[in-house]
């Protein structure tokens, strides 16, 4: 059987895609790693999941994953929502979930700089509210993992519509502890199918039990990150 | 013609200055930032708003006005933006968005980019000097300072 194969974006600060590599390699996945400018829209159809990786893809200009979606317009047009309504799976990890949801595939949100105005690394408790999302079927309700953002509040176009994604699934990931001020707590978005799925938190920081700041943590055989790569990949391996 | 675009946080309140200033101040002094897009250009206006609004703006996160002040009430004014010599990559990185436009529709002449701080509270002349001096680097910056009435 074919292993699913993935493409990891990197444009220029981006700097979590050889983690990320790495943690998908481990969960299975064969990838490729290109810069955003030898990419094109036909070798899209190679893959059955493209992922955009942490960072600070140009630097973080004008805001957050602002130049990266102009990139990815300029470049591809349309062909990652192509690839997304042809049944690709699409993944975005803190500067990529902020990549993503200016693409237009996740609900309408934006992530703003955090309420304290700082840029907060530490580790935070996470809700799996999506049960059966493919990218967190391995993950138990309540996990926990690191984030490492200064934009990462996310709010929405009329304040009630963050309620709203909670009700109708599309908040898939919430905070335990809502330390930078999300509506209504959320940490990860996906899109009605499921399909597309962005997170703040980094799960490729987290793959090994010798990640977590307890030296003693023995609550899985791996990182909760490690999960979510697994979850993903069983699902792909098995539609294959 | 030209046209400034002022853009700020929707979401953003005045915050101690404490992550901005290199040592502590008076906490009664607080700020807004916002950036301003100073453009003199050719062509038609609603298509550079056009371009504004896709590539420089959030509306669900910021908010925006033209040619006139977004962030009001405030006792001192810092411009901060790059001398015209130095590389400012961000600025780099927006003409090569718009020089990226197939048919943009306008042509830009020149093109200022620039931060804006807002102070409310009790700014007196030493905590202005301090400001000046851990917000701007005269090796690269131009600023300009206005107190209001």
């Amino acid at each position: 059987m074919a292993r699913p194969k993935a493409l990891l974006f990197k444009f220029p600060g981006t700097n979590c895609d050889a983690e990320t590599d790495r943690a998908m390699r481990l969960a299975g996945f064969e990838t490729d790693v290109r810069p955003i400018a030898v990419v094109d829209a036909a070798s899209l159809r190679e893959y059955q999941l493209l992922v955009f990786s942490g960072g600070f893809s140009y630097g973080d200009y004008v805001m957050a994953g602002r130049l990266a979606q102009l990139e990815i317009e300029r470049r591809l047009g349309s062909a990652i929502r192509d690839f997304h309504h042809a049944g690709g799976h699409l993944l975005g990890i803190c500067n990529g979930f902020q990549i993503l949801s200016k693409i237009g595939i996740l609900p309408p949100a934006s992530l703003i700089e955090n309420v304290s105005g700082r840029f907060v690394c530490r580790w935070v408790p996470l809700h799996r509210v999506a049960k059966d999302s493919p990218f967190l079927s391995a993950l138990p309700d309540d996990f926990e993992l690191p984030v490492a953002h200064a934009e990462g509040r996310l709010v929405t176009p009329a304040p009630e519509d963050a309620e709203t994604y909670l009700h109708n699934g599309l908040a898939a990931l919430t905070y335990g502890e809502n330390f930078n001020g999300s509506s209504a707590a959320i940490a990860g978005l996906q899109d009605p199918s499921g399909r597309a799925f962005g997170l703040m938190p980094h799960p490729e920081r987290f793959i090994d039990r010798r990640q977590h700041y307890d030296r003693d943590w023995i609550a899985a055989e791996h990182g909760w990150g490690h999960y979510l790569f697994q979850s993903i990949y069983e699902r792909l391996a098995a539609s294959a | 013609m030209r046209v400034v675009y002022e853009i700020a946080g929707k979401y953003e309140k005045p915050e101690p200055c404490d992550g901005l200033v290199n040592s502590q101040i008076d906490p009664g002094v607080t700020y807004r930032r916002s950036r301003l897009y100073d453009f003199t250009f050719e062509g038609d206006a609603e298509r550079l708003d056009a371009f504004v609004r896709h590539s420089l703006f959030d509306e669900i996160g910021q908010q925006l006005r033209q040619d006139a002040p977004l962030i009001e009430g405030q006792n001192l004014t810092l411009e901060v933006g790059m001398k015209p010599g130095a590389l400012d990559l961000e600025k780099e990185a927006i003409v090569a968005v718009y020089r990226g436009l197939p048919d943009a529709g306008f042509v830009l002449s020149r093109f200022r980019l620039s931060q804006r701080f807002c102070f409310f509270g009790p700014v007196t002349e030493t905590v202005e000097r301090r400001l000046v001096r851990d917000l701007v680097n005269p090796a690269i910056h131009t600023h300009t300072l206005v107190r209001s009435a």
